[in-house]
């Protein structure tokens, strides 16, 4: 076996080639729903003004109330209950959530022809010996082949990429309506979702709100303790006699009228 | 006068299940001693109430010595005579 000897074969070949295609596209939009029922409670129309101020002292000094600077919050199983020093008003909500993931997708038809000349080269190599049966002859065939190889990888790369090409065009356009679509789809879904869970908040708000009234009860309780004990020592109240038992809170004392 | 004051408080419940405001050394021959006896009692429950609705307990026998004052009355009237506030009470 000796060098190899190379056969270089030109071919060309004007593509006239129709193709069509589908250019889709999907967004995903994820969002977390509340739906909520609430009970509002005037304070200052039934609590003494004492017991009010009493009441803020109280929730100030509780680890379990939190303060954001506007109100006193506390937690429930479902809800939260809060308390407005300045409007002295008492909220408890019932707060269901849940997890809301929609899909929108664009279509757009797309299609071309390609009308190109396409121009390649294909190889065959021999030897002189004819080493392996690889003669001249074989060769040309193999160049030929090769060439023919060549022509058809060549198409389709060309199809390929006016295809990806009119796809580019298109993608802004598409891309924008199925972000619209995901967000008519989300809107739906959430406005849907959120009158579900609303009414299973009002379903759930008796339940929520007795947690509520009893822990608001239970400060309260240090309100009234508060309030009535410092009203009887500045008006010269003697002994003081406070016990709470089992949530049950008993006051006596004596003073001058 | 000196008045004897009894509250309870049930948090479970959220009522005020008594406030008692009694007058415990009262001349009851002063002539001022009805007035003076509610105007107390009024003050000491706006502590806890706004607007709190006096009653008076009165006992048959001794009527019409104020002895008692009660808040906001679920209970029972003492047995002893005197005059109850009540009032409808939540927490």
């Amino acid at each position: 076996m000796c060098n190899p000897r190379r056969v270089r074969v030109r071919a060309t070949r004007d593509l006239q080639r129709t193709w069509a295609d589908e250019v889709r596209r999907q967004v995903t939009r994820r969002g977390t729903v509340a739906g909520e029922a609430r009970i509002r409670e005037p304070l200052a129309a039934d609590i003494g003004a004492p017991t009010l101020a009493a009441l803020a002292t109280v929730l100030e000094r509780s680890d379990d109330w939190d303060w954001d600077g506007e109100r006193f919050t506390h937690p429930l199983d479902g809800g939260l209950i809060t308390l407005d020093p300045v409007t002295r008003e008492l909220e408890i909500v019932a707060r269901l959530t849940d997890e809301v993931a929609v899909t929108g997708e664009a279509r757009q038809a797309i299609s071309g022809t390609v009308e190109e000349r396409i121009d390649v080269v294909g190889e065959g190599v021999w030897y002189d010996d004819g080493y392996g049966g690889w003669t001249a002859r074989t060769a040309r065939e193999e160049a030929q082949q090769d060439a023919e190889r060549a022509l058809a990888r060549e198409a389709d790369a060309l199809v390929a990429r006016r295809r990806a090409e009119a796809e580019a065009r298109e993608a802004g356009r598409l891309d924008a309506a199925a972000s619209a679509d995901a967000d008519r789809a989300m809107a739906e879904a959430t406005a849907a979702r959120r009158r579900e869970l609303e009414a299973a908040a009002v379903a759930r708000l008796d339940l929520v709100g007795v947690q509520g009234r009893n822990l608001f009860h239970a400060v309260l309780a240090e309100a009234y303790r508060d309030a009535i004990v410092a009203y009887a020592r500045s008006h010269g109240a003697g002994d003081v006699l406070c016990t709470d038992h089992d949530g049950v809170l008993e006051i006596q004392f004596e003073m001058p009228a | 006068m000196r008045v004897r004051v009894h509250f309870r408080y049930n948090s479970a419940t959220g009522e005020v299940e008594m406030f008692t405001v009694e007058a415990v050394d009262a001349d009851v021959s002063d002539a001022d001693h009805d007035r003076r006896h509610d105007a107390a009692t009024t003050r000491i429950a706006g502590v806890v109430d706004r607007h709190p609705l006096i009653d008076e307990v009165v006992s048959v026998e001794a009527a019409p010595e104020p002895v008692e004052t009660v808040f906001p009355g679920r209970q029972e009237p003492p047995e002893s005579e005197g005059r109850r506030v009540e009032e409808p009470r939540r927490g």
